[in-house]
């Protein structure tokens, strides 16, 4: 079963509060720790029946988790007197978040405060004080411990080393849920770049020669391939034509499309025509694939 | 503009279920954008999970030929606030085909003290991870919950 603690108080202060007003307590703040540093009331005017003030420690500085269920609060003071008998709880009891006391007072207004500094326990891990305690309550600043003495004799003393405080609590199970998961993988933008390009004609002395051509492909692993490339001439029989072409890019799914295209051909005063263009790509039912061509007119000069 | 992987198969189930209480088809119920989630649509483990797995295999993506930008994504919580601590843990694997074949780890997250509401946490991938995928077509994620 968890427990948070013991955690000190990081606010001491005291107040006068019927019937808990006949004497202060010198140096509240040394019960913020155990370091033999006392809380005391060594006025000469603390004798019988008188009730200290009240010493409120506070802020003690928890964080249970919100979904907790807080099964026991244990407080120890380390306290003493001059003398056995001189004095008596009158009140041990829990402040909320409002700093209002709530439950049980656990005060022992029987059994004498011990002459050597002894370490009382009120509470434990299963005692919840009949307070209710809650996480928002006791990880609240105002939440903490009240402590007043009822001298039982003149001239009393009383001295208190620290007062701590342990919570005991227990934590639902949970279920660990997931609403969503994907892996991001990037895809590469880039550009295919024909730097040379040469096809034969039977037209003698003839060179056609694709002085750029270009592919911008945002995609992976495809090849791309030309099948089928003609270009007309003036000459009904005779065809320009491209035997073979491949090229391959890194990328897939396949958006290819031609940038730029140019052909330069040796002759005048005649057109020339892409008449069949295609690309072949060999994962065409790839997300995304896409090749695109608009078909390309050339007035250009031939020469024979 | 990259490209996602995300859940398109059950592989284990294991003791999971979606927020219907059924283990068929829970991939559904993550496959969506991270980006853009529907929490109202989820799986959840047992209560009180001890190393309690499932599994998904992912959609299929191309090899980007690249080893950076690999980046995992997911979205999750507890079905309490303030309930007890879960760490969670992601890995995502290639050639996974069940508990007792788990193929090649490629990389996991500990994702310690999950949230209480849902969160979208990433990791990236580094670049020997991401080398170390052969098989964009063959990748599945792995979680992994255990309450502290």
């Amino acid at each position: 079963m968890p427990t948070a603690g013991p955690n000190f108080p990081g606010t001491v202060t005291t107040a006068a509060v019927a019937p808990e007003e006949n004497n202060d307590w010198t140096n509240p703040g040394n019960v913020s720790a155990n370091d033999g540093a006392e809380a005391t009331i060594t006025a000469a005017t603390y004798d019988a029946n008188d009730i200290s003030f009240q010493l409120r420690a506070r802020n003690l500085g928890f964080s249970i988790p919100t979904g907790a269920t807080i099964t026991g609060i244990t407080v120890e003071i380390e306290k003493r007197d001059q003398a056995i008998g001189n004095a008596v709880d009158f009140r041990v009891q829990l402040t909320d978040a409002s700093g209002t006391l709530v439950g049980d007072n656990k005060a022992d207004t029987v059994t004498g405060w011990p002459t050597a500094a002894t370490i009382i326990t009120y509470g434990g891990v299963a005692d919840t004080w009949a307070a209710s305690p809650t996480p928002a309550m006791v990880n609240d600043p105002d939440f903490g411990v009240t402590l007043s003495a009822q001298a039982t004799a003149a001239n009393t003393d009383i001295f208190v080393d620290f007062i701590r405080v342990t919570i005991t609590y227990t934590i639902p199970d949970s279920k660990a849920r997931i609403a969503g998961y994907e892996l991001e993988v990037p895809i590469l933008d880039s550009k295919a770049r024909i730097a040379g390009f040469e096809f034969e004609t039977p037209l003698a002395n003839a060179r056609a020669r694709i002085a750029a051509f270009e592919f911008e492909a945002p995609t992976t692993d495809s090849k791309c391939r030309i099948s089928a490339w003609e270009l007309e001439t003036p000459d009904s029989d005779r065809t320009c034509r491209i035997v073979g072409f491949e090229f391959e890019t890194p990328l897939q799914p396949s958006k290819c499309q031609i940038a730029a295209y140019e052909v330069e051909v040796p002759f005048v005063n005649a057109t020339c025509r892409i008449s069949v263009f295609e690309l072949e790509a060999p994962d065409p039912g790839a997300p995304g694939g896409e090749i695109l061509f608009n078909p390309i007119q050339y007035a250009s000069p031939w020469t024979r | 503009m990259p490209q996602f992987a995300r859940p398109d198969a059950d592989i284990t189930d294991g003791t999971w279920l979606n927020a219907s209480a059924s283990a068929v088809d829970m991939f559904a119920s993550i496959d969506e954008d991270v980006s853009s989630p529907n929490d109202a649509d989820y799986i959840e483990s047992v209560s009180a999970p001890s190393s309690a797995a499932c599994a998904f295999g992912l959609s299929n993506v191309t090899d980007p030929l690249s080893s950076t930008g690999h980046i995992m994504r997911w979205r999750r919580g507890k079905n309490v606030a303030g309930g007890a601590q879960i760490n969670l843990t992601v890995e995502l694997r290639q050639g996974y085909t069940g508990e007792g074949a788990q193929g090649t780890l490629i990389n996991s997250f500990s994702d310690t003290n999950i949230p209480d509401a849902f969160t979208t946490t990433t990791d990236t991938l580094s670049g020997a991870e991401a080398d170390s995928i052969t098989d964009y077509t063959d990748l599945q994620v792995r979680f992994v919950a255990t309450q502290v």
